[in-house]
C-alpha cells in the first residue's frame, strides 16, 4: 500500500494532496499496490466524499476533535498506529509546515529517514531514486532511502494535480486518544501583517535581494519600481535584515505573486522564491552569478552588477517616457 | 536556564560550486564556510534568553576540522562553551544519523531548551531538529518566528509561520527543541573584546565512539548535478552599460511591457 496524506484547510483540499496522487500513481507503476488517502481531522465526513471521486484503491479516515488542529503529538500517535497496522511501503507527504513537522517526527520514531522535498522520481529497476533540490537550489541531488515505509516530503508544485475521477470506498480508522497528551495546542490563526499594500495586484514588480548589500541600496529598487510605476517588492533575506516590510515579501512564506513584468535584482533563485513568482509573464534577473539559479526561469537575464545596470536603466526609462508624445 | 544550540558550518552558496569527481559531494578546497544562517538566529535568540533569564549557552555542532571557525564565531556571539562532534565516520551522514549523534551528545548534557535553525542551507532537510527531539522523546515546535517563555521549565508561547503569511500561535511544553526561522531576530556582530574572549572558551571535542552510535545512513546520495536550465534566459550581451540599454529596449519592443 502507498498512503498520501491529505492536507485541508477550512473544508478545502489543499492542491499540493492530489500533487502527491500524480507521485504515489508514478511509484505504483513499480511498487504494483495499492494507493490510499489518509484524511485526519475532526469532522472529515464531507472531505472524505471529495477525495472518493479520485481514482484511488480507498480514503482512510481518522476523524477526532483531538485531530482539529495539527499537533506532533496527536497526529504522530494516529499515523504511526496506523502505519504499525497497513505496514505500507510508501506514505507520501507534502513539504509544506505541516508535513516538513510530523515525517521527520514519524521516521525518527519508526527508526527510518525520510527524504526531504522530492521534485522527481526515476527508477532503477523497480528502485525508485528520488530527486530533490540542495545548496539553495543550486544542485540537485539523486538519493535514495533504503529503510521502510519509503517516507516522502513533495515539494509543493513539482507534480501535476492527478486529475483522474473514480470512485473509492472510504474507510474509518478508529484511534482512542485516550492515553494521548498532547504536548503542544494550537491556540490561533492569524495573518502576518495587515498589507498597506496588495503586491499580488500590480503589474511590475521590482524586486530585490541580498546581492543589494545593505539597506540603504534598496532605495535602487524603489526608484527603479517608481519610474516603472510599479511596486517594489523583496526576497526573504531583504526582509529578514528589516531593508523593507514584511508584507512585500515574495515567495512560498510570503506572496505568490504574477504580474505581467517581474524584475529580480540581486536574487540568486532559491526554491522558497521561485516558487512566489515563477507564473510572472515576463521575468528579468540581473545578477552577478551566471550559476543563480534564477536565470533557468528568466526571460531575459543580464549578468553583471546591479548597482551598474539599474541606474543605466532608470535613465533610459526617463529618456523613453519624456519621447512618448 | 541551560540552553544547547544545535548548529552547522554550511558553503556559503553565492560561491561558485564545483562538483567532485565521481559527483557524490562538492570540491570543497576553493569554497567559503559560513555559519548556517538559521542557526545565527538560534545562537541570537538564545543568548537573548540568556541575557533575560541568566545561565549559559553551549553550541553543539556535528562536522569536519574547518567547522571551529564557525563554532570560535558562535562563542563570539557569546556562547559559552561548545562542543565538537568530529569523526570522520560521521562526515556523510543523513539527518537521522546526525540527529542521532547530537541527541546521543546532549544526553551527556544538562539543559532546559534546546535550540537549532529551521534546515541547512545545503542540505535544505528541514529534519534534524525534529528528529533530535523525537530521539530525547521531547515535545518540539519548528518553524518558530516568536518564542516567549510564559514559565521557565514549564510553559513557552510560540508562533510558527506557515505558507502565504499565516501565522500559527500555540503553547509549548518545556523543556522541548525548537527550530528557529529566520527573521525572528537580527543575529548580533561579536565584538573584538568579545572575539579575544572567544579563545579561550572550552571547545570539547567528541567522537562517533564516545557516543555509541550505529552509523550507516538511510539516505544516500547518489548523484549531485546542476539543474538542466531549460530554455534559460536570454541573456543580453554587453557591459552593464550596454545591456541595460538593450533590455530597456527589448522590455518595451519586443515583449512589449513597460
Amino acid at each position: 500500500m502507498i498512503l498520501t496524506l491529505v492536507q485541508h484547510k477550512d473544508g478545502i483540499i489543499d492542491e499540493v494532496s492530489l500533487e502527491l496522487l500524480t507521485l504515489a500513481k508514478q511509484l505504483n507503476q513499480k511498487l504494483s499496490t495499492k494507493i490510499a488517502s489518509v484524511i485526519l481531522g475532526d469532522n472529515t465526513e464531507a472531505l472524505s466524499k471529495l477525495l472518493s471521486q479520485k481514482a484511488i484503491d480507498e480514503v482512510i479516515t481518522i476523524s477526532a476533535p483531538e485531530l482539529k488542529t495539527y499537533s506532533p503529538d496527536t497526529y504522530a500517535f494516529a499515523l504511526t498506529k496506523l502505519i504499525r497496522e497497513k505496514n505500507p511501503k510508501a506514505f507520501l507527504f507534502s513539504h509544506t509546515p505541516l508535513g516538513c513537522d510530523i515525517t521527520p517526527k514519524l521516521a525518527a520514531s519508526l527508526g527510518a529517514g525520510a527524504i526531504a522535498s522530492c521534485n522527481g522520481v526515476e527508477f532503477e529497476g523497480i528502485n525508485p531514486i528520488f530527486i530533490r533540490s540542495v545548496y539553495n537550489g543550486k544542485l540537485q541531488a539523486k538519493v535514495a532511502l533504503n529503510s521502510t515505509p519509503l517516507l516522502l516530503t513533495v515539494e509543493r508544485g513539482a507534480f501535476k494535480k492527478d486529475e483522474e475521477t473514480g470512485n473509492a470506498p472510504t474507510t474509518a480508522f478508529a484511534c482512542d486518544f485516550s492515553g494521548i497528551k498532547s504536548r503542544y495546542k494550537s491556540l490561533r490563526f492569524y495573518e502576518a501583517q495587515k498589507a498597506s499594500v496588495d503586491i499580488t495586484k500590480a503589474k511590475i514588480i521590482v524586486s530585490g535581494g541580498r546581492g543589494l548589500g545593505k539597506k540603504e541600496n534598496f532605495e535602487l529598487i524603489k526608484n527603479l519600481a517608481e519610474i516603472l510605476g510599479g511596486e517594489y517588492a523583496a526576497s526573504r533575506p531583504v526582509v529578514d535584515n528589516e531593508w523593507t516590510e514584511r508584507d512585500r515579501q515574495v515567495g512560498s512564506s510570503g506572496k505568490i505573486v504574477s504580474p505581467n513584468l517581474y524584475i529580480a535584482c540581486g536574487i540568486s533563485g532559491a526554491i522558497q522564491h521561485m516558487a512566489g513568482m515563477k507564473k510572472s509573464n515576463v521575468i528579468v534577473a540581473i545578477n552577478k552569478d551566471s550559476e543563480a539559479p534564477i536565470f533557468s526561469i528568466a526571460t531575459y537575464g543580464i549578468v553583471g552588477d546591479l548597482f551598474k545596470v539599474i541606474p543605466v536603466m532608470i535613465e533610459e526609462i526617463k529618456k523613453l517616457k519624456s519621447s512618448v508624445p | 536556564m541551560k540552553i544547547i544550540v544545535c548548529l552547522k558550518e554550511v558553503p556559503d552558496t553565492e560561491a561558485h560550486l564545483k562538483l567532485k569527481a565521481d559527483q557524490t559531494g562538492i570540491e570543497t578546497d576553493n569554497i567559503i564556510f559560513k555559519m548556517n544562517p538559521f542557526d545565527e538566529c538560534a545562537i541570537e535568540e538564545a543568548l537573548r534568553l540568556k541575557e533575560k533569564f541568566s545561565g549559559e549557552v553551549t553550541l553543539l555542532t556535528l562536522g569536519p576540522d574547518t567547522a571551529k571557525q564557525t563554532i570560535r564565531k558562535g562563542l563570539a556571539m557569546g556562547a559559552d562553551r561548545a562542543i565538537h562532534i568530529n569523526d570522520p565516520l560521521l562526515l556523510n551522514s543523513d539527518s537521522f544519523v546526525v540527529a542521532k549523534a547530537l541527541s546521543e551528545a546532549i544526553k551527556k548534557t544538562p539543559f532546559n531548551l534546546i535550540l537549532t535553525g529551521v534546515q541547512s542551507e545545503d542540505g535544505f532537510n528541514m529534519q534534524t531538529g525534529i528528529m533530535i527531539a523525537e530521539f530525547l522523546g521531547l515535545p518540539h515546535a519548528s518553524i518558530l518566528t516568536k518564542f516567549e517563555v510564559v514559565e521557565p521549565n514549564k510553559k513557552a508561547k510560540i508562533t510558527r509561520e506557515l505558507e502565504g503569511g499565516l501565522l500559527e500561535e500555540g503553547e509549548l511544553d518545556l523543556p522541548a527543541v525548537i527550530t528557529i526561522q529566520t527573521g525572528i531576530n537580527i543575529p548580533r556582530y561579536p565584538t573584538l573584546p568579545n572575539i579575544m574572549k572567544a579563545r579561550s572558551k572550552e571547545i570539547k571535542d567528541m567522537k562517533a565512539s564516545d557516543l555509541g552510535i550505529s552509523l550507516a545512513p538511510h539516505v544516500k546520495i547518489l548523484k549531485l548535478f546542476f539543474p538542466e536550465k531549460g530554455k534559460g534566459a536570454q541573456i543580453i550581451p554587453g557591459d552593464e552599460v550596454a545591456a541595460a540599454k538593450l533590455l530597456v529596449k527589448k522590455l518595451k519592443e519586443e515583449a512589449k511591457v513597460i
